[in-house]
């Protein structure tokens, strides 16, 4: 590909996430990251921001883009959360969930 | 691996807690066995079956979640696939969660070896209304699939004929669904593809769409398997991936890896869409209910301490309690041995061999064979929490606090196995941390275990505190419990920051649905543990209570002493004599040869009638025995009287001098022990630190009953026993030995001996198993010196502070 045409892209492509981010904050649900979720909410996952062995570990269990997510509790000391995701449940720690960003509904 | 043509292997994949292990059962009944896969500690169990005149040879996989090589359990099951190339794996499901457990059967299904889905758990899953078609699943997959419900045994036989169809190649089905990438993805895993099968040229038998996926996931142990087969090309197949990658991330804003892992859920809807209907959405299931109260803010943790503490009070009561019952009849077995090297020739000295034989090797095994029962009832507990599913939700509750000290939540059970509270062992507490995923976490886990209140430490503790503290007894016991809890936290804190490499492993764990267990399933996890812990440790407990015995005992106390002691006890015999009368015709077996058989006569006559006391009838058999047996030596060992009542004066006279003989006997021999441990080796290493233990306020008594612990804790009150020359038969009066030997103790010597015994080193059992576990030998050695160190230390700084200030 021509490296100015890839470059443009790029850019392209950051101005329409951005768009669709904002726009997404005001149409729709509200973007935030998993841990701010209050119990009994649902969200959709939008990305998950971690590399490596934690990224793959996080979509082993299911956390993936486009997952629809369920906060169901808080751990007795805040910590971990009670997570619904495919079909069971998941114990996941605020430092984690923190990386999951995503999009109330 | 075949040796015949009719002989398959089986391999067996899923998810933790699908049920694997069950339909293991299922298919192999009670011809199993246990060992590790090679090189690692992963647990590798086969079994056998036959059918139609095949036999096969099934093996049951790690469960894990995917097949990465992040993970020992995730390497091992794939390698397994890879290199011994079974002629079919099975993956079991969870009917009742299948979209997430379709994400492995992809993964598997892509490494190209027969295959065949076992769709466990059909009852849970009816239960909450999930209904699955089979058949049509089947056809999504392209694989066969069975329905079963493991733990009732159903689908067993319908089972073992789609084993049988596929390894024959008769089931029809043999065109597996392949995951489509998309068109982001599939143009360069051809390419790769090509480019693989050229690079490994027929040198590393993989299927090349696996391997190019792996290598567009960063799988590590496969490019470290391609830097090998391409070293000699700086601008070879890894490089080419390394820039296809960053390509992609630019082009797409995401990995491939996230590409991939995400196409994997969208195959797994799609076959779940075409093949499971949802009938009707059970909402609260009955998991969700019992959640509700166990995790509940304020119930959960009083439910948690509860359980905790029946927990304990069942082990410690109960498994104690058998023990103690169990004991007497193991204690038996002694005396087979006894009685195959016959009564000593010499009545001051053992036989050597026989002391050998008898104090080092089956002392040795009886004092492990006697945890045996607390062991089962330890495990068969473990197995109900683990089962049942509450074991996580322990974990799930725990995990905030430990957290801090760089622990986690799954090490909870180890700990308290460990002996957090009071009495516990550190070799079950050990080997539980095999359930933790967070390698970091389970290494400081396994170090700190030593520190925990293991059940050997308990009678030392009684003793001390008896001695110096008896008017608070529980006090000091639960400050000593405070004392180590607190002290093992910080140790793992400061390990987390200093010592213990890498990163924490994210926390996401599974809250599985709740169980009930199976009875059969429960024993049969308790037999294989204490089995498996029974085979480790009785070989190198043999091994050093022998060495023990050796540095207690030689190199002895030299002929000149050895003599002196013949002639004490040549006088107490001729005392024998003449205290029985001139006349008396029972002291001619005062003399020699008969005199030893005389005693070993009354000792066996003193074991039978305290073994069958408060039997009357019995007892009054014994007797009719013993006296047919010798009617003389009966006389004199009865007190002068026969079996009828009738009196005999002699013998009575003799009687009674025999008693004194044999008071001043055992003097004599206590005597000469003592002179015996005096000048051991392990005396003289004790008197050698002595300048260093003093500033601690140990004397080298107390350093040689320490060195001698290494074998195992339970020994060290014995030993105590022993280098005080306290005979433990007398009863326990060992604190009132030592209180009058020792008059100089002050508390202050009470608290740092205790706060070192709290602190102690692990035994060589706790060793063996931090080694294995642990996979390494530094790790082990590291946990037999630390303790003893940091305990000296405290100790030292204890008893100076004490002895200045007080
Ligand atoms: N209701 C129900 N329970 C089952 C079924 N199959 C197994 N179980 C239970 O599920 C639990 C887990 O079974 P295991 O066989 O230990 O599972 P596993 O896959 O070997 O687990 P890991 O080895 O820990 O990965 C046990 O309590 C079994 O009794 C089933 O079909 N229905
Ligand atoms: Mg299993």
């Amino acid at each position: 590909m021509d490296e100015n045409l890839e470059f443009l892209g790029e850019v392209f492509d950051f101005r329409i996430v951005l768009v669709q981010r904002s726009k997404t904050n005001w149409k729709r649900g509200k973007v935030t990251t998993l841990n701010n979720l209050k119990p009994g909410q649902s969200a959709r996952i939008i990305d998950v921001d971690l590399e490596g062995v934690e990224l793959q570990r996080l979509m082993d269990m299911g956390f993936i883009e486009n997952t629809i997510v369920k906060m169901i509790r808080n751990a007795p000391l805040l910590d971990p959360l009670d997570i619904e995701v495919r079909g069971y449940k998941a114990a996941i720690r605020r430092s984690e969930a923190q990386h999951i960003e995503v999009e109330m509904i | 691996m075949k040796q015949q043509t009719d002989f398959y292997t089986v391999g067996l994949a899923g998810q933790p807690n699908v049920g694997k292990s069950t339909i293991f059962n299922m298919l192999t009944g009670s011809r199993q066995h246990i060992a590790n896969f090679p090189g690692v500690t992963v647990e590798k169990k086969e079994g056998r079956y036959g059918l139609n005149g095949k036999r096969f040879q099934v093996v049951d996989l790690p469960g894990t979640y995917s097949l990465t090589s992040y993970s020992l359990e995730e390497r091992v099951s794939r390698d397994f696939i890879l290199r011994e190339k079974p002629d079919i794996i099975l993956t079991t499901v969870d009917a009742s969660n299948l979209e997430r457990n379709l994400y492995l059967v992809f993964q598997v299904m892509e490494m190209e070896r027969p295959s065949g889905l076992v769709l466990n758990m059909m009852d849970v899953a009816r239960n909450r209304g999930i209904r699955i078609d089979p058949d049509k699943l089947e056809k999504e997959l392209g694989i066969p699939v069975v329905e079963t419900i493991g733990n009732k045994g159903r689908g067993s036989q319908e089972l073992k004929q789609m084993i049988d169809d596929v390894v024959e190649g008769r089931s029809d089905l043999n065109r597996t669904r392949r995951i489509d990438y998309g068109e982001m993805l599939e143009p360069i895993l051809e390419t790769l593809e090509a480019e693989i099968g050229a690079v490994t040229n027929g040198r590393y038998d993989v299927p090349a769409r696996w391997a190019a996926i792996k290598l567009l996931e960063k799988d590590e142990e496969i490019q470290k398997r391609f830097a090998k087969l391409d070293s000699s090309k700086d601008s070879g197949i890894l490089s080419y991936v390394d820039k296809t990658i960053e390509n992609f991330r630019r082009t797409h804003k995401k990995s491939p890896a996230k590409i991939i892992a995400s196409k994997r859920y969208q195959a797994a809807a799609d076959v779940i869409e075409a093949s499971v209907n949802k009938e009707q959405e059970v909402s609260r299931t009955l998991t969700d209910k019992i959640d509700s109260l166990v995790l509940h803010r304020v119930a959960g943790p009083l439910i948690l301490l509860g359980v905790l503490f029946s927990f304990y009070e069942l082990t410690m009561n109960l498994g104690t309690r058998l023990a103690d019952w169990f004991f007497p009849f193991l204690s038996r077995l002694k005396e087979p041995v006894d009685m195959l090297f016959g009564a000593s020739p010499d009545l001051l000295r053992d036989n050597l061999l026989h002391s050998m034989v008898s104090q080092g090797v089956v002392t040795g095994v009886l004092s492990i064979l006697y945890y045996v029962p607390i062991f089962l009832v330890l495990f068969a507990l473990i197995a109900i929490l683990e089962d049942s599913g509450y074991m996580t939700r322990v974990a799930f509750i725990m995990d905030r606090v430990l957290r801090g000290f760089g622990l986690h939540g799954q090490s909870t059970l180890p700990l308290i196995l460990g002996g957090v509270i009071v009495g516990g062992c550190a070799v079950p507490g050990v080997m539980a941390t095999r359930a933790m995923k967070d390698e970091k976490a389970r290494l400081i886990t396994i170090l700190i275990m030593p520190l925990m209140n293991c059940l050997a430490k308990i009678p030392f503790y009684i003793l001390i505190v008896g001695m110096f503290f008896a008017a608070n007894q529980g006090l000091i016991l639960f400050s000593i419990s405070i004392f180590t809890f607190i002290t093992a936290l910080l140790v793992a804190k400061a390990f987390s920051r200093y010592l213990v490499k890498g990163e924490s492993a994210p926390f996401v764990m599974e809250l599985p649905a709740y169980h009930l267990p199976t009875v059969g399933g429960v024993l049969r996890r308790t037999i294989e543990r204490t089995w498996l812990f029974i085979k480790k440790v009785i070989t190198i407990i043999l091994a050093v209570m022998v060495l023990v015995w050796f540095f207690v005992l030689f190199p002895g106390i030299g002929f000149e002493r050895e003599a002196v002691y013949d002639t004490m006890m040549n006088t107490e015999i001729r005392n024998m004599v003449q205290t029985a009368g001139q006349g008396n015709r029972f002291s001619a077996y005062f003399e020699n040869d008969s005199l030893v058989r005389l005693m070993e006569f009354s000792d066996r006559f003193k074991r039978s009638r305290s073994r069958n006391a408060g039997d009357k009838e019995a007892l009054a058999s014994l007797k009719k025995d013993f006296e047919a047996e010798n009617r003389d030596f009966f006389l004199i060992v009865n007190g002068g009287k026969d079996t009828e009542g009738a009196k005999y004066g002699d013998a009575k006279k003799a009687a009674n001098a025999l008693k004194v003989f044999q008071k001043k006997l055992k003097k004599l021999k206590r005597e000469r022990k003592k002179e015996l441990i005096d000048s051991s080796y392990a005396a003289m290493v004790g008197k050698s630190l002595e300048p260093v233990t003093l500033w601690a306020g140990f004397n080298w008594k107390i350093n040689v009953a320490v060195i001698s612990t290494f074998a195992a804790k339970e020994s060290l009150v014995g030993t105590l026993g022993m280098i005080y020359s306290v005979d433990n038969e007398e009863g326990n009066n060992l604190g009132k030995t030592m209180k009058s030997m020792e008059s100089g103790w002050t508390v202050w010597h009470a608290i740092s001996i205790l706060i070192l015994v709290a602190l102690f080193p692990p035994c060589l059992a706790t060793l063996i198993m931090i080694k294995t576990e642990s996979n390494s030998y530094k790790w082990a050695i590291f946990a037999a010196t630390y303790p003893i160190v940091l305990g000296f230390i405290l100790a030292a700084i204890v008893f100076q502070f004490g002895i200045h200030l007080f």
